[in-house]
């Protein structure tokens, strides 16, 4: 698959997704001007990785976990609109069979970034640990 | 005494609200709490994306917006000021009474249910902002407006949010 490598901005978070080397990162601010366009793709590229499950890619990572590491500054309400719906595809793909863990990581004195975290525990049955840093 | 944090009279883009925030980033009292802080940089980001969005602009020289953040004693106001067309003007002071009335556990139920069924709109909103900037505030919403003409109004949003957690020690 091919992989995603967004820079960072002021306003839009770095993104990392590459199946061949195992890394699954996004980290930053997340307010972009255009939520949709920014968004789109990285969902697109889950979706894609969801069509492309197979048993050699579960026993691949079966001791080998794909982990997502979600690491947001801060994001407005329409990014956490698709924060949400990328947890959920994530989500999509434990449901699929693979092996699949979420790290969700906040500042220690933000409790409202942690809180948001914990609320996917509700309605995700992919393994998520929260991080404090 | 009042301390005035960022007072803004002009017009609202999206590079303008970066100029904003960054303002915020500079002048935010060191006294302030992180997680105040944290809050507070949401509702300014919020109330400046909403006016950004839904701004209405007349042909005159009327400022876009104004805004003025101000702290007085570890109390922190945001009242910003945005013309609306006049046609939108029931469903938003509607939107603002529906969500006023919520307490803070309510506010986050129905913010949770909202952003399951949001979706974006051509503006580039989820819907979500004011339920946002009631749950990072945990006061009610005011709101005032004034007929400007038949076409628009002018609709101010006073937002207050208290710093539980200031630190005492730091000086500005």
């Amino acid at each position: 698959m091919k992989s995603i490598n967004i820079q960072a901005t002021s306003t839009s978070p770095a993104v990392t997704f590459n199946l061949a080397k195992n890394i699954f990162e996004i980290s930053g601010c997340s307010r972009p001007e255009d939520v949709v366009d920014f968004y789109g793709p990285i969902i697109d590229w889950i979706i894609e990785l969801k069509q492309s499950i197979n048993d050699k890619l579960k026993a691949e990572h079966a001791n080998n976990p794909l982990v997502f590491k979600i690491n947001y500054d801060y994001f407005n309400s329409a990014s956490a609109k698709y924060i949400l719906d990328m947890v959920m595809h994530i989500n999509s793909l434990f449901k699929d069979g693979l092996n699949v863990k979420l790290e969700w990581y906040y500042k220690k004195e933000d409790e409202d970034m942690l809180e948001t975290g914990q609320e996917f525990t509700d309605i995700i049955n992919c393994p998520i640990e929260f991080i404090a840093i | 005494m009042e301390n005035v944090i960022i007072e803004y009279k002009g017009d609202i883009t999206f590079d303008k609200i970066e100029e904003l925030l960054t303002l915020f980033n500079h002048n935010i009292l060191s006294t302030i709490s992180p997680l105040c802080k944290t809050r507070l940089f949401s509702i300014m980001v919020e109330c400046l994306e909403n006016a950004y969005r839904h701004n209405y602009k007349l042909p005159d020289q009327h400022p876009a917006i104004e805004l003025l953040l101000t702290e007085h004693d570890n109390s922190y106001t945001l009242k910003i000021s945005n013309l609306i067309d006049a046609d939108k003007l029931p469903q938003m002071t509607n939107r603002l009474e529906q969500i006023n009335k919520l307490d803070s556990v309510s506010v986050k139920k129905v913010y949770n249910e909202a952003i399951h069924q949001a979706h974006i709109s051509e503006k580039g909103g989820a819907g979500l902002g004011l339920l946002k900037i009631m749950r990072s505030s945990n006061q009610p919403i005011k709101y005032e407006s004034v007929s400007v003409d038949e076409r628009c109004s002018l609709l101010t949003l006073t937002i207050r949010i208290i710093d539980c957690q200031h630190n005492k020690k730091k000086t500005q």
